[in-house]
């Protein structure tokens, strides 16, 4: 095989968006993984514009346009939010995949993705009033319904779905491209797994909807109340300094931690694929996080497949718990290529975390960042709506 | 108190101070209670005046739940019409019960820790330990270390699809759970007996204080009347059967949905590898709570096999039906007395344990050595079943050689290294300390035989005595700064000091001088790793023990983190300053609320009391 597959990544914002093309015989080979935008950080690209490039791109000259594969990696806004669009009815789709929480008819993951829902959008509620950078972590987390409609059920040219969890033994065929093959690291879906990905029951956010909602009064009946002012009079000695009568109360801050947590269990959810084309290795771990993360670097039959990756999709935008620190220092190669698709939050100043890219950037590695110009070979668009890569094959 | 009535010639003789208080609880949780079919249990503690609340001196119970902002009616444990009961009988409904409850168990709890420690608790200042019973609405109890120390409950409704053996939608109250009350109340202890141990410093200080209070949360189940006694005739002496005993919050662990009790003392079957796959600090903590059990179990087995073959004619095999209730009864003494013995060891381990930076290990030979001490021979085996109980999980402590006895215990201090502790400040802290042990708490000025209760100038001496002391130990630290693995540059607080009077076997009786140095890292270390810190500070310290006279026997550092110098000092800082740092990393590697958290905190912010896990 010669040649090379192109990832294009676009500088779609706090998201994710790549476009690869690999020329086959008669064509060329597409594939779209993700194309999602967080709500907090858009770039100065419009998604509408995004979506448009990449119908575009996957046109052909009657203006007809095929995408052999289409991957959700996971439900999150910033991944999938491009989907919502309806000019996807007209795209014709060869393959469609998904992780297997997102299956319709698989109810342990029904029943997953309902108390993942739940309490997202209990989440989102309560702090929709007072804060909304944390209603904005939640809105990430929340069903984001119409997107994942495109992908269970959307596009022109009724695509096979494929709902992916982890095999770590078999390498698939990728439909349309003879040759290649894919390997599937992601959703786990063994016992352990799934019990982290479910809430911790404590968690009163995560209560499933049959738990009782108090009213907010005195749970004792009336005789035994007395109000703040005649209990000072009557019990001097029991005073309580007013400091310590406001830390009585912490639930904003329970619930911001509830909202991280399950920020992180969707993004566990994540597809995790190695994409091979001749030589040619390519990582896209979607947003998997340090949980989903351990069970492969403790098998070695996978720590030596990933070191052989030439291109790493930098997972979760950069957040120093996405890449684990042996895996950027000790595991990918002193050769990779890494992709990081993210503008800067202020107020998130640790994603993307300066050592981890500092890591990946080492001499004889690369960084590639959808924002900024990259050194030859990369290709940019003219107004910086992407820019591309080549791993020869 | 002093109920005359009008118009009576004062009174020219009076009634000798009544020693203990019973007072009525619930065994176990009001769950476990009803399904055992005895709703209650009459525990005794300490004798104290109280004021509504209960107020004592140590502990003050204050009913304000912050969810509803509004105060409880608080209970005057002195009124005569409930003195003659006992207290009140145990009841879901009466918020006045649930203060009593608290009250007597976190009384028994400190009681017993006195009893370990060899000493009276005194809090200094005003520095009451306050509880909350019903704090908020909400699945959780947790201690809250600012402000002096509070430890909050929560009430919650249980799960309505999945509601265990509970009413689905009833009032759980947290206060009412034996052990929820002993777990948050062993975090106060702990923190007041080690304050810095709220610092992340490695993964092992909050897997410590999280199994250290399920410990002595378990352990404090075999001092409850009638429930022991019962167990053992219900699964015919063995203590591992699943049963109330050996299982925490049973009705908190089903009202909340979950289906079982939250913890157990029984953990997974001992594999050496787990704890290093285990970052959660319960989760951590949990395997320390197993190999404590392991060894009690062990122990127990070993001093009841005689009492077995006695019994059963020599086979050791007892026979179908209910055994004798004169070997329950034997047997459950033997019981009580390991898991009393197992535990006070457990706490006496706060004689060696170093100021700050924990570790499962140090609390292993921390716990040896001060066991060491009193039962030099170990003939009940009890250390050395839990030596074994934590090799087969794992938990070796870093530094040492061997697991031998004597590569565990802390090492002595060799013959005349450091000079001796000043003698005023030792007989000061001596006196002070048997003093304390004579006297009964609060009691009133005009009690017959009773001390007189400290006025507001006692209390001024008191304190004036304090800081001479302290500045003696002060000037101590700093001279010999280098024998006690201190840097003679940074400043030197003295944390703490005190004297305990501890006994053990044959008659042996030890009076030993504890004192506790804190260092901070210099200024310009903290900017330098403050970023990678995520909010964790760079302290170290040592723990000196000394005998009665002031000849200092063991000195257990920590050496402060540095980044460069020679000598061995430097060697440890250097070593202690990469082993924060590495913890830190891993930790960040798998937090998930670290990329969302402010970078000074990021750590701070995830590890402390009310997050992990909810608290509780």
């Amino acid at each position: 095989m010669a040649g090379a597959v192109t990832v294009r990544m676009y500088n779609i914002g706090f998201g994710d968006s790549f476009l690869l093309s690999v020329p086959v015989a008669g064509g060329i080979w597409r594939m779209l993984v993700d194309c999602g935008v967080h709500s907090q950080g858009r770039s100065e690209h419009d998604i509408d514009d995004v979506v448009a490039d990449i119908i575009a791109t996957a046109a052909d000259p009657t203006g007809r346009a095929r995408l052999d594969v289409v991957v959700g990696t996971h439900r999150h806004r910033d991944h999938v939010l491009g989907f919502e669009d309806d000019r996807w009815a007209e795209v014709e789709v060869g393959e469609v995949w998904l992780p297997w929480v997102e299956d319709p008819a698989d109810i342990e993951a029904t029943s997953l993705r309902e108390v993942h829902d739940a309490a997202a959008f209990a989440l989102h509620q309560s702090f929709a009033a007072a804060d909304s950078a944390k209603a904005e972590l939640a809105l990430n987390s929340l069903t984001n319904e119409r997107a994942m409609w495109t992908l269970r059920h959307g596009f022109a040219g009724t695509p096979t779905r494929r709902y992916v969890d982890a095999d770590l033994e078999l390498t698939h065929d990728v439909s349309g491209l003879p040759g290649a093959g894919v390997r599937f690291l992601g959703p786990p879906r063994d016992e352990a797994s799934i019990r982290a990905m479910n809430p911790p029951k404590q968690q009163r956010w995560f209560g499933p909807p049959g738990v009782a909602v108090d009213d907010g009064g005195a749970v004792f009946p009336p005789e035994f109340v007395i109000d703040p002012a005649t209990h000072a009079a009557l019990y001097p000695h029991l005073a309580l300094p007013r400091t310590l009568a406001a830390r009585l109360v912490q639930e904003e801050d329970d619930a911001f931690a509830a909202t991280t947590w399950l920020d992180r269990s969707v993004n566990n959810t994540s597809v995790i694929f190695l994409l091979q084309v001749g030589s040619a290795r390519l990582l896209f771990p979607g947003d998997a996080q340090w949980g989903a993360w351990r069970g492969l670097l403790e098998t070695p039959a996978i720590r030596a497949l990933l070191s052989q990756v030439n291109m790493y999709k930098i997972s979760h935008h950069g957040s120093h718990n996405g890449t684990p620190t042996e895996l950027a220092r000790e595991v990918l190669s002193g050769s990779v290529t890494s992709l990081l698709s993210v503008r800067s939050i202020p107020r998130w100043s640790e994603v993307p975390k300066g050592e981890l890219v500092d890591e990946l950037a080492e001499p004889g590695r690369l960084v590639l960042r959808s924002a900024e110009q990259a050194p030859q070979p990369t290709r940019r668009h003219p107004a910086g709506l992407w820019v591309e890569h080549d791993v020869a094959i | 108190m002093g109920d005359t009535a009008e118009g009576t010639a004062e009174r020219t003789l009076n009634y000798p101070e009544p020693v203990r208080r019973q007072l009525q609880i619930y065994a176990i949780d009001p769950m476990v209670a009803r399904l055992s079919g005895s709703e209650t249990v009459t525990i005794s503690v300490p004798y104290e005046p109280l004021q509504p609340g209960p107020a004592g001196e140590l502990l003050q119970v204050i009913d304000f739940d912050a969810s509803a902002d509004c105060y409880y009616e608080p209970v005057d444990l002195e009124d005569r019409r409930i003195l003659l009961t006992d207290g009140l009988p145990p009841s879901e409904r009466d918020p006045r019960f649930h203060q009593q409850m608290v009250y007597a168990v976190v009384s028994a709890l400190l009681e017993n820790f006195e009893r370990g420690l060899g000493r009276r608790l005194r809090w200094r200042g005003d520095k009451r330990l306050r509880a909350f019973p019903h704090a908020f609405r909400g699945p959780n109890a947790r201690f809250d270390p600012d402000n002096d120390g509070s430890i909050l409950f929560g009430y919650f409704r249980a799960d309505r699809r999945d509601p265990g053996r509970n009413l689905p939608g009833q009032n759980v109250f947290t206060c009412l759970s034996h052990d929820i009350i002993v777990h948050e109340a062993t975090h106060a202890l702990v923190h007041r007996l080690r304050e810095r141990y709220k610092d992340p410093t490695n993964l092992d200080v909050y897997a410590f204080h999280e199994g250290f209070a399920d410990v002595v949360a378990l352990f404090q189940h075999f001092t409850l009347p009638d429930l022991l006694a019962r167990h053992i005739q219900q699964n015919r002496t063995d203590l591992t059967a699943r049963s109330p005993l050996v299982e925490l919050a049973e009705q908190f662990g089903e009202g909340s949905g979950s289906g079982r009790a939250l913890r157990s003392a029984m953990g997974a079957a001992p594999d050496p590898m787990a704890l290093a796959r285990t970052f959660e600090p319960h989760g951590r903590g949990s395997i320390m709570v197993a190999a404590v059990f392991d060894a009690f179990f062990s122990v127990y087995q070993r001093s009841i096999a005689d009492l077995l073959r006695i019994a059963t004619s020599g086979t050791g095999v007892l026979p179908e039906g209910a055994l004798h209730p004169d070997l329950v009864a034997r047997v459950a003494a033997e019981a009580r007395a390991t898991a009393q013995r197992m535990l006070t060891l457990c706490i006496r381990s706060f004689q060696f344990l170093p100021p700050v930076d924990v570790t499962m290990g140090a609390f292993l030979r921390s716990a040896v050595t001060a066991d060491r001490n009193l039962y030099p021979a170990d003939e009940s085996g009890l250390r050395g079943a839990l030596v074994e109980a934590f090799r087969r999980r794992g938990i070796y402590p870093d530094d040492i050689t061997s697991l031998s006895e004597e590569a565990l215990l802390w090492p002595e201090v060799s013959g005349r290294a450091l000079p001796s502790i000043p003698g005023d400040v030792v007989d000061y802290v001596v006196q002070e300390t048997a003093a304390g042990l004579q006297e009964s708490r609060g009691v009133l000025e005009d009690a017959p035989g009773a001390r007189r209760r400290e006025t507001k100038a006692d209390l001024d001496r008191r304190r004036r005595a304090n800081a001479e002391a302290a500045a003696q130990l002060s000037a101590y630290a700093r001279k010999n700064a280098g024998a006690l693995g201190l840097d003679p540059d940074l400043k030197i607080r003295v944390e703490g000091f005190n004297a305990s009077f501890l006994s053990g076997s044959r008659g042996r009786v030890r009076v030993e001088v504890v004192i506790r140095l804190v260092q901070s890292a210099p200024e310009e270390l903290h900017e330098k790793f403050g970023p990678r810190l995520g909010g964790v500070p760079l302290r170290g310290g040592c723990t000196v023990v000394a005998d009665g006279t002031g000849e200092v026997r063991y000195v257990v550092s920590r050496a402060v983190p540095c980044a460069a110098g020679r000598g061995p000092l430097a060697e440890a800082g250097q070593a202690r300053l990469a082993a924060t740092l590495g913890f830190v990393d891993a930790f960040t590697g798998h937090d998930a609320f670290g990329p969302w958290a402010d970078p000074k905190e990021r750590v701070t912010s995830t590890l402390n009391f009310a997050r992990i896990d909810g608290g509780w």
